[in-house]
């Protein structure tokens, strides 16, 4: 069973994604058992939902969408041959 | 045209074998379909690190003239859009932040430790929601948090894009950034941290939170 000081070390590895299954169920096994890391594992979560959010909103303007396509795909034709 | 090519070709190889062969025009047009299907997520992380729109589109454009350049020096089956914020990584330090007088931000670390969910619990927040983290959060607008992240150093900054808003893995973010694994998870580790300090600020500023534990 993990305590909450290496619980809390593994915190951004478990919101990223970045651990093994079974320390992923030992982490969820103390998040069950723990409210106040189960609160400040919510909290760090909510604030990476935030931020990918906010900049999400965000699109490529359709001009640049058709500038990259004609010239970058003329400029692509490679001159390799010379 | 062929000054950019040296630039590109740090940028690419890595993330290629040597003596790669020339795609065939079939497989280059899909590499090229794929490839713009990527605009939206290099634009938004472009405007992000550029802070400045026009100068994000000339950034995009350059990414993609750059990567449709040197596309037969990407092995097919592996990760294309890894390979194209790479180059755009590349042209941002090679071009863009050279010619930029703008100062970018430091990485100063001597700033105290503390934590928005410890002035949450301790400033006593809305008591009756079960979970007032979200409350606050749901309170910050896109533009508190486009802010936090436009304080946040050029590289903190660039590592929170590609992992929270691009959802790269660390090992791809080391392979976009050049930077060993453990680099990456510091940076994010930090780059968060300073993210929650200036959230919190605004939080106060708004008025979500109280700015004094003492009030609690």
């Amino acid at each position: 069973m993990l305590n909450c000081k290496k619980t809390i070390e593994l915190l951004y590895p478990y919101l990223d994604r970045e651990l093994s299954a079974q320390e992923l169920e030992e982490i969820q096994e103390h998040l069950d058992m723990c409210p106040p890391c189960a609160r400040h594992f919510a909290l760090e979560s909510g604030m990476l939902r935030i931020v990918s959010k906010a900049c999400k909103s965000v699109q490529a303007p359709a001009a640049l969408r058709a500038r990259v396509m004609s010239t970058c795909m003329k400029a692509a034709e490679p001159p390799r041959s010379q | 045209m062929a000054e950019c090519l040296t630039n590109t070709e740090r940028a690419e190889n890595s993330l290629s074998p040597e003596g790669a062969t020339d795609v065939a025009p079939e497989v280059r047009a899909e590499l090229e379909t794929e490839a713009l299907g990527y605009i939206d997520s290099l634009y938004r992380t472009a405007l992000r690190m550029t802070r400045n729109p026009t100068d994000a589109e000339d950034l995009v454009q350059e990414a993609y003239l750059r990567a449709f350049r040197s596309l037969h020096q990407f092995r097919p089956g592996t990760n294309l859009r890894a390979w194209i914020f790479r180059i755009m990584t590349n042209a941002y330090i090679n071009e863009y932040r050279k010619r930029s007088r703008r100062p970018t931000n430091s990485s100063l670390d001597d700033i105290e430790d503390f934590y928005l969910y410890d002035h949450l619990i301790d400033s006593g927040v809305q008591p009756t929601s079960e979970r007032p983290e979200d409350v606050v959060l749901d309170r910050l607008t896109d533009d508190d948090v486009i802010g936090a992240l436009d304080n946040l150093s050029d590289d903190f900054r660039e590592v929170v894009l590609l992992a929270d808003v691009e959802g790269f893995s660390y090992r791809e973010i080391a392979e976009i950034m050049d930077i060993p694994v453990g680099t990456v998870m510091s940076r994010l580790y930090r780059a968060r941290r300073r993210l929650r300090e200036s959230l919190y600020g605004f939080a106060v500023e708004e008025g979500y939170i109280s700015g004094t534990v003492e009030d609690a």
